[in-house]
Order: C-alpha cells, then structure tokens, then sequence
C-alpha cells in the first residue's frame, strides 16, 4: 500500500515539475511581455497544482494535507488577480500595442 | 460563513482540544459578526449559496478539467518553435448578471492558459491570447454557461 502511495506521489510531482520546466522554456521562447505572462503564470496554476496533490497523496489524510489543500485554493484564487493586473498595466501605458499583437475594434480604450 | 470560519481556524490550529474548540466558537463568531455587518448581510443571505454548494463543487471539476486541456495545447505551442503565434486582443461581451459571476468568468479565463483577462468594465471583457486559435468562442464557453446556470 506504501509503495502505491509513494509512486502515486511521485508520477504527479515529477510532471508538476516537468510543466514548470517547460514554463522555463517558454519565458525564454517568447520575446513580449504578454506572451511571456503566458507561459510564466499560467504553467504555474496547473504545476502548483500537481505537486501539492502529490504531496497530499504523500503524506494521508492530516491536518498538514488540509492545509496543503488550502494553499491550492488560495493559489488559484490569487493568481489571476495578480496576472490580470500585469496584463491591464500593460495594455494601458504601452503606446505601440498594436505593433506586439492584433487589437481588434473596440469601444474600450 | 461562521462554520467556515471555525473549521479554518481548527485547521489553522492542527489540533483538536478544548481550548482551540472554545476559541474557535469565539473568534470566527466575532469575525463573522465583523463581516456580516461590514457587507451588510444576513445568515439567510449565505443560505443560499449553500444551497448551491454542489453546482459549485462542480463547476470547479469542470474548471480543473477545462486548466488540464488548455495546459497541453499551450505546452505544444511552447515546444514546437516552428509554430509563429499571433497574439490578438479580442472584445467580447458576456450576458452575466451579478458581479459574483463577472468575477469568477474573468478568473476562469485568467486560469486557462492562452488567454488572459487583461481588462473588464461592467460586462465587457478585454481578453489576451496568445494564438489565434484560443480566441474562438471565448464569449459562448462552457464557463459562461455554467455560471448563468449557477447565477439563477
């Protein structure tokens, strides 16, 4: 049962840490700051995730579980929030938008 | 809410005895007490959140489903260096009611990879992604769906 647990455990933080690792790759792939927000934020959501299932599956059912558990809640509530704020920052004080991505017609800005 | 609270701070605390119990029931009643009157609402207000916990419970399968998927196209778009992207900015408008929901379709989109919420004003929507391809049917996705069902 042990070892169930344990390559269980290790299959999910071994490909946590592969989408990081691709994440990596990508921040240097793309050369624009909303293109790099992509791969750097978004890898994270879905790699965060991983690992600390991995670590749950770990460690049983305990009070350090639940709270590995709420750190997952908290990164996904939190994460948006801060990506979107970057991205606003971005389209509203960079003048040559139109030159990094296609802006289709709005009333917007 | 109160319940919520109190199971936060048990967990916070990571064990169970007398002390953390009577301690619990004062601080989270406080607190919620705080909030109730901070927002302006009532117990019965939150009921009906309550009601809905399962929709919601589900909803957030549907949504680790939908991060996995966009995951693996957006892993294939980063490995494969012959493919040239071509950010867009699209605008859409969603036909969401209450803020509550605004909120959690900005945050979804945010979530999935390839396109980001960069900003909204009242139900307009600016959206950031990073091909083409994940533009497509942003304004009738399956978040917008379940959270008009959800909103009801």
């Amino acid at each position: 049962m042990e070892i169930i647990r344990l390559i269980i455990a290790t299959i999910l933080i071994l490909s946590g840490v592969f989408i990081l690792g691709i994440a990596t790759v990508g921040l240097y792939r793309f050369k624009y700051v909303l293109n790099r927000i992509h791969v750097a934020a978004k890898c994270d959501t879905l790699a965060t995730l991983l690992i600390l299932a991995g670590l749950i599956v770990m460690e049983g059912l305990t009070f350090t579980s639940i709270k590995l558990f709420l750190l997952i809640v908290f990164m996904w509530l939190t994460g948006p929030v801060a990506v979107h704020l970057i991205g606003q920052t971005e389209i509203l004080t960079n003048p040559d938008l139109e030159k990094e991505c296609e802006v289709e017609k709005n009333d917007m800005y | 809410m109160p319940v919520l609270y109190f199971l936060f701070f048990i967990v916070l605390c990571g064990k169970i005895t007398v002390e953390t119990v009577l301690f619990g029931i004062g601080i989270s009643a406080v607190v919620s007490a705080f909030i109730y009157k901070l927002k302006g609402k009532t117990f019965k207000d939150e009921l009906i959140i309550w009601k809905k916990i399962w929709k919601i419970i589900a909803y957030m399968f549907i949504l680790v489903n939908e991060v996995f998927l966009a995951n693996i196209d957006m892993i294939e778009v980063v490995l494969q260096s012959k493919i040239e992207v071509k950010p867009v900015l699209v605008f859409f408008k969603a036909p969401l009611k209450t803020t509550k929901g605004r909120v959690a379709l900005a945050n979804s989109i945010t979530l999935t990879p390839g396109t980001i919420t960069a900003s909204m004003v009242g139900d307009y929507y600016a959206v950031h992604c990073i091909d083409v391809g994940f533009s497509e049917g942003l304004d009738s996705s399956i978040f917008v769906e379940k959270i008009t069902e959800l909103e009801e």
